[in-house]
């Protein structure tokens, strides 16, 4: 374990931290105030070297900030994105309320192919599904509000990255379709909106 | 009917109110706020009690966003911001301020927009943001933007609300800037942390800003296009924002993915409902006009 103090202006939060952020007010935030208080930091924070980037000690890091501390001892680590974030969740895992969306979030950018096994965040699939089973969807979202389907849902999304927009144009024209910049994704073979004149809900 | 009330700032639109006529025939209650010099030709046309006469001090104390003070037209934030407060001041908690050029609102479903004149259409809309803890404004996309071929859920998350927006009265934000403050309001509110609802499953039908006369921006396109508009909305939010020359003319972009991150937080003291609720709106088969 490399060892360093740096100071606590230098240290980047991780943007994708899926915990929920505790607020002053909360028992958690006191406890952990008190905590350090009482005996001081007794676990380093994780920090990538790379960005300078937190990966673990989020809520340890407010408290610190709050309680004026200038600089702190940091585990300093030095992973790619995807190893980042998967050491992010493994240390989390233990304590603490997820922010359900962030963590899915999080857990869609790491499964890219580049870890060895998503398992090393200390998740088994098992637990990703039942987490993910208690994200809401648009669809149940929508529930008690007025009727809408897709009669014909899609059976595979593909994303295609272009880079430039003649070359966008170019595909569009490819497959016989109308670009403007306001399309986010398209049907093939196209569907059509219809404008039914005939009919009007009253 | 909705809950909350309807607002339309109108200018030199007398004769087209189009966003009126559409509210009149779903049997909305509304108000129209004009300039004191246009009143006796909206009165010539419209019900009195329906007009509100904006305050000039909004006009004075407007933030364009520019150096340019009295020079040009403010556009229509003044008037909104009257709006806003006006609601405040009458109690409520939301309120709708939509632009004088809307021709009618329909609801899109399997793929096919459909008018509607149900009053029902507002209620949905406002008992879905009502849900949430966290939405700041909403609103129903353009028809035309509903295009086809696009596979589109029910609504979008936290992009720019236009034309015809749901505003939540206890945020602290107000309009500002002389162009675009659709986009700078919504990117205020979405920089802030909340939430923005734009309805794939509700359409206003918005003729386009320059095809009929009047209105508060007419001043600005016919004379100058729409660079003013696109630097003013880079000056604003340039972290999001760029200009870009396409298609022979100047364009700006702004990028709302930074925004993906702000979740929808689920009221807990609400029974969650389930189903489909058409509230009461019925399908009718009618003859085409």
């Amino acid at each position: 374990m490399k060892l360093e103090t740096v100071k606590i202006d230098q240290i980047n939060p991780a943007p994708y931290n899926p915990r929920k952020d505790l607020k002053p007010s909360d028992p958690e935030y006191q406890k952990l105030k008190k905590s350090i208080t009482e005996f001081d930091m007794v676990e380093p924070l994780i920090l990538n070297k790379r960005g300078n980037v937190l990966i673990g000690g989020h809520q340890r890091l407010k408290v610190l900030k709050e309680m004026g501390r200038k600089e702190v001892e940091v585990s300093v680590v030095d992973l790619p994105p995807a190893k980042e974030k998967a050491l992010n969740l493994a240390l989390n895992k233990i304590s603490g309320e997820w922010d359900l969306p962030l963590l899915k979030d999080l857990l869609e950018s790491i499964d890219t192919g580049e870890l060895p096994d998503i398992e090393i965040t200390g998740f088994s699939e098992r637990e990703i599904e039942q987490l993910m089973a208690q994200v809401h969807s648009i669809d149940e979202e929508w529930q008690g509000m007025p009727e809408f389907n897709d009669p014909d849902p899609w059976i595979r999304r593909i994303v295609v990255h272009f880079a430039k927009t003649e070359d966008v144009i170019e595909f569009f024209k490819l497959l016989q379709q109308s670009y403007t910049e306001k399309i986010l994704s398209i049907w093939y073979p196209m569907k059509e909106n219809q404008d039914l004149k005939d009919k009007r809900w009253q | 009917m909705p809950q909350f009330p309807l607002y339309i700032p109108s200018k030199g639109r007398w004769e087209s109110r189009l966003t009126s006529k559409a509210l009149e025939e779903m049997g909305v209650p509304y108000r129209v706020i004009i300039e004191e010099q246009e009143y006796s030709q909206y009165a010539a046309v419209i019900d009195k009690s329906k007009l509100l006469i904006l305050d000039k001090q909004y006009q004075r104390d407007y933030d364009t966003c520019d150096d340019l003070g009295d020079t040009k037209s403010k556009g229509p934030g003044p008037a909104r911001n009257f709006i806003w407060e006006h609601s405040i001041a009458e109690g409520y908690p939301w309120h709708w301020v939509m632009d004088d050029n809307i021709k009618g609102f329909s609801r899109m479903n399997n793929h096919q927009r459909i008018y509607t004149t149900s009053p029902s259409f507002w209620r949905a809309m406002e008992d879905f943001v009502l849900r949430y803890k966290n939405v700041g404004m909403a609103g129903p996309d353009y028809a035309m933007f509903a295009l086809s071929g696009s596979a589109q859920p029910p609504f979008i998350l936290n992009t720019r609300i236009y034309s015809c927006n749901l505003i939540r009265n206890d945020i602290p934000f107000r309009w500002r800037g002389r162009y675009n403050e659709d986009t700078i309001l919504s990117l205020d509110m979405l920089k802030a942390g909340w939430c923005t609802v734009q309805f794939n499953a509700f359409l206003q039908r918005k003729i386009t800003t320059q095809q009929i006369k009047g209105g508060n921006t007419e001043a600005f396109y016919a004379k100058e296009g729409t660079l003013p508009k696109s630097q003013m909305q880079v000056a604003m939010h340039p972290d999001v924002s760029k200009l870009a020359y396409k298609f022979g003319r100047i364009h700006h972009y702004v990028d709302y993915r930074p925004f993906k991150k702000n979740k929808l937080i689920r009221r807990t003291d609400i029974e969650w409902p389930e189903g489909v609720n058409d509230y009461g709106m019925k399908l009718i088969q009618i003859k085409p006009s």
